[in-house]
């Protein structure tokens, strides 16, 4: 057994031994995603806190773009913005009230539907009421054999029970929850997701039971983007 | 850094402050305050000094392990709590539920005033009615008044209403709900060695090779005890793991060999590894020769406590038949396994730890398989060294603590006595300073027994228990067979319910008269884990409302009857029998809440009278303020000539037992059983034979139902389910389904199943290769959901000697649920 | 090169809460976000190496204006070293539960 690697353990990562593992984790999506953060940077405009020497900066006065985890079938976010009319009707449509306005801290987003996972997942409904409600058109439904994808869950290996080194068990929650097949695995202890199965509904998020929630869902950097679902050609 | 880059880092800056921005928003709508908590690591830090916040040790609330906790607290309210790296139990680790167990505390709909129930619902009284509705009825009705109490209790509360209701009521009627689960641990123990409780203790994990669980599930029970040695593996260690269990669990994924048996079919396997280290030669006879004798039933199927004597060679012809073929067809275990366990034992050269918990404890042989597996340890020698062990683990924070050393059942007395036993009566009389011949000889009802008295009329036979007052538990939820053993109840309009709780409860609603209670760190409180360790702590906030101590409830009461001219609540002076002085020597009248928490500690003052009792037995405690420093002591914990006190982590083991006897040369023996059954200093190997269990699978019903706990939730669910993290992580109660089962009845993933027994029937959602894996033709449900009763399907027989149920089997049908409404 | 964010919680002490708010402000490494309620910010730091990060968060864990200080969520930019292994992950332990107060 000599070839495989060390088990995991969480003592060394208090010793920092595994730093490099985690360092190696938490980039390696970022890594995959590098062109493609380049590209779509752009789509925010810098939001002038970041941008401006600090010292002008007041309390209370930040401007520019917060990325949000849209309703499924957003499209574009500068075109989400400057088209959804704030109508509310996918609020009142959303069985699950998973859909919410954004609050005032989001800045331009304010006042634009959102969904807050740690409040309410979504449920990836079947027929989609937001989108069939949505009398803008800045909801888009897709091709059958699709699937929406509104944000990637990330895992904070330095806030998971299993990576602490503090929780005495294994905990496998958020495998458990995910409704979709394959979207959190588990990789040497540590749960990872596998970005192209998760659709981002946020039901990890939500039951996460670390005492820090160890899953941040990452709001898209691109949108619309669509999963394919395997086997299912054709659904009757 | 190229503009590229520029952009980059802003978009990553603001999906942080995004996230960060959301997250404030989340930690805000969940409290109602905005403290919140500093990150740091309890296993190398202390808590840190935060402005305004106080930290104190607890141990913590829920399971039997026994974890400390630092507790941190603000305002009156606890803001923060932290893995106790000073703690020997767990060394600042926690499972998920020690990290959450500060926001029980403040879960939705607390109980924070007296409810009565009235004709058009509860109505809410002051105290001082309520106490007195309680005295009146018991004053009026004494003989069929019983408490239902709990492993959940404090020391000191159970110890009260022991004395309360044994001395000073001479009724009785008293059982915690450990009776549901460890008493065949107690009886094991009793009829093997002459006392109670473990021999053993936490290090024996440290230093096994070997660790068998048997129908145990520490990964989600007891986690931090399973990865106490678990984590030996990742330090090098070899460490083997053997669950022997009837489904698949987390366990069974850390283990290097896993053998599946037929429920029931334990008892089995213990005699087959006996019968291999007879055939092979291989147990140890120098052992058995000087410290065992042999044991029997006369007749198995009405067993008796202590048995009957019996002989190596009648021994020997008993587990003969239990050759590994045969122990293969009842158990299903390969032979090939029976032969490596054979072995194992065989070895005097590895160290072997047996655990245990529900599974061999509530079992309808309980006593039975408790005493093999004892005797397949005392047979092979693997006892008394370190890493050598037969352990049992406790479910509840203080059923050993409690429960089984106060005593609070039916049929004991406090520190190992018995109420049937003269002597042991009178003991209590002269320690309780009570007249001579005041306390009644005749036991009380066991836990079933008591809830079937209370279901059944009044005026028919068998109806006499018309009041029960519960605390700390809620058998509304947890009893077996609810059809039968508690909802009658709603029918009968002349029993009286009084539930002390926190929360409304499956038990309150059934309830005439609710109490609010004070938990955890809300009072002060002492509990004794698995491995004789007791614990004491401080009251940190105050409660809600007008919740109140348990405790303090029943001294209430007591004074009330005692005011009301009731002679057991006083002593042979006249005095009250709770009567508690300060340094002065002036009586505080801690009846009144005012006083309770005031010029004494309550909790002190009963403890060191408890403490009197505790010799019989040799489970010697310190001195309350011993228990203040420390994070819990092992009894026997006896003092040193230097004045300090020294606790015992192995007993009966000459090398760490101080009352392990001398030898000729006055040093201590090896080892020495010295409160044997025999009184000769020799532990009892038993033989008992596989008989099969009252209900089996058949055409009707086909299935094995086999219920039990999840790690996120404690018990009944009623303080797990309402902390959101816990509730959100495991909503639901579900059924696990083999796949092979599941495909077979058509049943799909997550889809309705109904449960059904010959007592009753519920539905839940299937789940398939879920952490834990049935093999076919078993199901398991876990019991912690309140809005999904599986006890209303499990079966209310109970082991004939410790009459704790059996919930672990019981046949059922299962059926889809077609959700279509056409 | 590690940007975190994280929610500070800062003290009843108006005046030295402020006076954090203020250090904040003027420090290039931290971006100060929109308030929740009286005394709970996000904020987002932004440094060089983990060790930088591991000071700041002390610094600000240590500020008495400063309450409490939870690790939100930390990024690593594509270009970290992941060579080295001596140094430890700033703030990255969460082994203790918070309540409600
Ligand atoms: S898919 Fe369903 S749950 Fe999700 S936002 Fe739309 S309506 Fe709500
Ligand atoms: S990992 Fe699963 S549960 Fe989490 S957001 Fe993605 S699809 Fe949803
Ligand atoms: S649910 Fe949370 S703590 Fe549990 S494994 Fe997943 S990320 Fe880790
Ligand atoms: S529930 Fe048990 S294992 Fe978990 S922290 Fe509490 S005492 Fe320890």
């Amino acid at each position: 057994m000599s070839e495989k690697p060390d088990k995991f353990s969480r003592r060394d990562f208090l010793r920092g031994k595994i730093l490099s593992r985690f360092v190696d984790v938490s980039t390696r999506s970022l890594q995959a995603k590098g062109e493609q953060i380049a590209n779509v940077a752009a789509q925010y405009a810098a939001p002038d806190h970041l941008t401006e020497p600090a010292q002008q900066t007041q309390r209370q006065s930040g401007s520019g773009t917060f990325p949000v985890i849209r309703v499924p079938g957003a499209i574009q976010e500068s075109k989400f913005l400057a088209q959804c009319t704030r109508c509310g009707d996918c609020i009142t449509a959303c069985p699950h009230h998973a859909i919410v306005l954004a609050p005032p801290s989001f800045r331009q987003a304010a006042g634009s539907p959102m969904i807050n996972a740690s409040q309410q997942p979504c449920l990836m409904c079947e027929n989609f009421p937001c989108i069939a409600t949505c009398p803008e058109g800045v909801l888009q439904p897709i091709d059958k054999g699709l699937k929406y994808k509104i944000a990637d869950a990330r895992i904070l290996d330095y806030n998971c029970l299993n990576g602490t080194g503090r929780a005495a068990e294994q905990c496998s929650i958020c495998i458990e929850q995910c409704p979709e097949l394959g979207a959190i695995v588990l990789d040497n202890g540590m749960p990872s997701v596998v970005n192209d199965k998760c659709t981002g509904c946020g039901i990890c998020h939500y039951a996460c039971p670390a005492p820090t929630n160890a899953i941040a869902m990452m709001p898209l950097l691109q949108r619309p983007v669509t999963l394919t679902v395997g086997n299912i050609p054709h659904d009757s | 850094m190229s503009l590229m880059q520029l952009d980059r880092r802003n978009f990553l800056k603001s999906v942080a402050m995004a996230t960060a921005t959301a997250a404030a928003h989340e930690t805000f709508a969940a409290t109602t305050n905005d403290v919140s908590l500093p990150q740091l690591d309890p296993k190398v830090t202390d808590p840190p000094a935060i402005d305004g916040v106080v930290w104190d040790k607890a141990p913590c609330r829920f399971c039997g392990t026994g974890c400390h906790v630092m507790v941190g607290v603000k305002n009156n309210r606890v803001v923060a709590v932290t893995g106790d790296r000073h703690a020997a139990v767990n060394k600042g680790l926690l499972c998920v539920k020690g990290y959450h167990v500060g926001s029980i505390l403040y879960g939705q709909g607390r109980l924070t005033q007296p409810l009565l129930k009235t004709d058009t619902g509860y109505k809410a009284i002051s105290w001082e009615e309520a106490i007195k509705v309680i005295a009146k009825r018991i004053i009026k009705r004494p003989k069929t008044f019983a408490i239902y109490g709990s492993g959940q209790w404090t020391i000191p509360e159970g110890y009260a209403c022991q004395k309360f209701i044994k001395g000073g009521l001479a009724n009785n009627h008293i059982d915690p709900n450990a009776r549901l689960c460890m008493a065949s641990a107690v009886t094991g123990f009793i009829g093997t060695y002459g006392v109670d409780e473990p021999a053993g203790c936490y290090d024996d994990l440290d230093a096994a090779n070997v660790i068998i669980t048997w129908g145990n599930n520490p990964a989600e029970m007891h986690p931090v005890l399973f990865s106490r040695f678990i984590d030996r593996r990742s330090r090098g260690e070899k460490v083997t793991l053997i669950d022997i269990g009837t489904r698949r669990t987390r366990t069974t994924e850390q283990a290097d060999h896993y053998l599946c048996f037929n429920p029931h079919s334990d008892l089995a396997i213990a005699n087959g590894i006996m019968q291999q280290l007879i055939e092979n030669d291989t147990f140890d006879k120098k052992f058995v020769e000087q410290h065992c004798n042999f044991r029997y039933q006369v007749d198995p199927k009405k067993p008796g406590l202590k048995g009957a004597p019996s002989t190596f060679e009648a021994f020997k012809k008993a587990v003969a038949e239990y050759t590994p073929e045969r122990v293969e067809e009842i158990s299903g275990v390969p032979a090939d396994k029976i032969r490596m366990l054979g072995k194992l034992f065989g070895r005097r050269d590895i160290r072997i730890t047996s655990l245990w918990c529900m599974g061999m404890n509530q079992h309808s042989a309980g006593t039975m398989i408790n005493n093999l597996v004892h005797s397949v340890h005392l047979l092979s020698g693997h006892f008394g060294r370190p890493g050598d062990a037969p352990t049992s683990l406790t479910g509840q924070p203080s059923a050993c603590g409690t429960a089984r050393e106060v005593g609070t059942l039916a049929h004991a007395l406090p520190g190992g006595r018995l109420v049937k036993l003269k002597a042991h009566r009178q003991h209590c009389e002269d320690i309780w300073n009570l007249p001579r011949g005041r306390m009644n000889p005749k036991p009380g009802y066991h836990t079933v027994k008591m809830w079937e008295a209370f279901c059944t009329p009044t005026d028919q036979p068998g109806g006499d228990i018309d009041t029960i007052w519960v605390q700390v538990t809620n058998p509304g939820q947890t009893l077996p067979n609810l059809h039968k053993l508690f909802d009658p109840k709603a029918n009968l309009k002349d029993k009286f319910l009084i539930v002390s709780d926190v929360y409304p409860t499956a038990t309150t609603q059934l309830a005439d008269l609710i109490l609010p209670a004070a938990l955890w760190v809300e009072k002060n409180g002492m509990f004794g884990n698995s491995e004789r360790r007791t614990q004491q702590w401080f009251r940190q906030v105050t409660p809600p409302g007008q919740a109140r101590d348990d405790c303090w409830q029943v001294i209430a009461v007591a004074r009330a009857m005692f005011d009301m001219g009731h002679e057991g609540m006083r002593d042979k002076d006249g005095k009250f029998i709770f009567e508690t002085k300060d340094d002065q020597g002036s009586e505080v009248p801690i009846w009144e809440w005012e006083n309770y928490y005031g010029k004494v500690n309550v909790d002190e003052a009963l403890f060191e009278e408890y403490r009197k009792f505790t010799r019989l037995k040799h489970k010697d405690l310190a001195p309350y303020s011993e228990y203040v420093k420390a994070h819990g002591l092992r009894w026997p914990v006896v003092q040193q000539p230097d004045g300090s006190w020294r606790e015992t982590g192995f007993r009966f083991s000459g090398f760490d037992d101080p009352y392990v006897g001398k030898d000729a040369s006055g040093k201590p023996k090896e080892f020495d059983f010295y409160h044997s059954t025999t009184k000769d200093g020799r532990a009892q190997i038993w033989h008992y034979p596989y008989l099969d269990p009252p209900e089996m699978p058949d055409a009707t019903y086909p299935f094995w139902l086999c219920t039990g706990r999840v790690l996120e939730h404690w018990h009944s669910g009623t303080m797990t389910r309402r902390v959101p993290q816990l509730a959100r992580a495991v909503p639901r109660a579900y059924v696990e389904i083999n796949p092979d089962d599941a495909k077979a009845a058509g049943i799909a993933q997550g889809s309705p199943v109904k449960i059904e027994s010959r007592r009753g029937s519920i539905v839940l959602p299937a789940r398939i290769n879920g952490r834990g894996q049935p093999p076919r033709g078993s199901i398991f449900v876990p019991f912690f959901d309140e809005t999904k009763l599986i006890n209303n399907v499990t079966l209310d027989v109970t082991c004939p000697i410790s009459k704790e149920p059996d919930y672990k089997k019981c046949a059922v049908s299962i059926m889809p649920v077609s959700t279509s409404k056409g | 090169m590690p940007i975190s964010g994280l929610i500070l919680t800062l003290s009843s002490n108006s005046e030295a809460a402020q006076t954090a708010l203020d250090k904040c402000h003027a420090d290039p490494q931290v971006q100060v976000g929109e308030f929740v309620g009286p005394r709970r910010c996000p904020i987002t730091l932004d440094t060089n190496n983990p060790e930088e990060d591991k000071v700041s968060w002390q610094r600000l864990q240590d500020d008495p204006g400063i309450d409490f200080v939870d690790v939100v969520c930390v990024y690593f930019d594509e270009d970290e070293k992941a060579e080295d292994s001596t140094v430890q992950v700033p703030a990255s332990h969460s082994g203790t539960m918070a309540l409600a107060d």
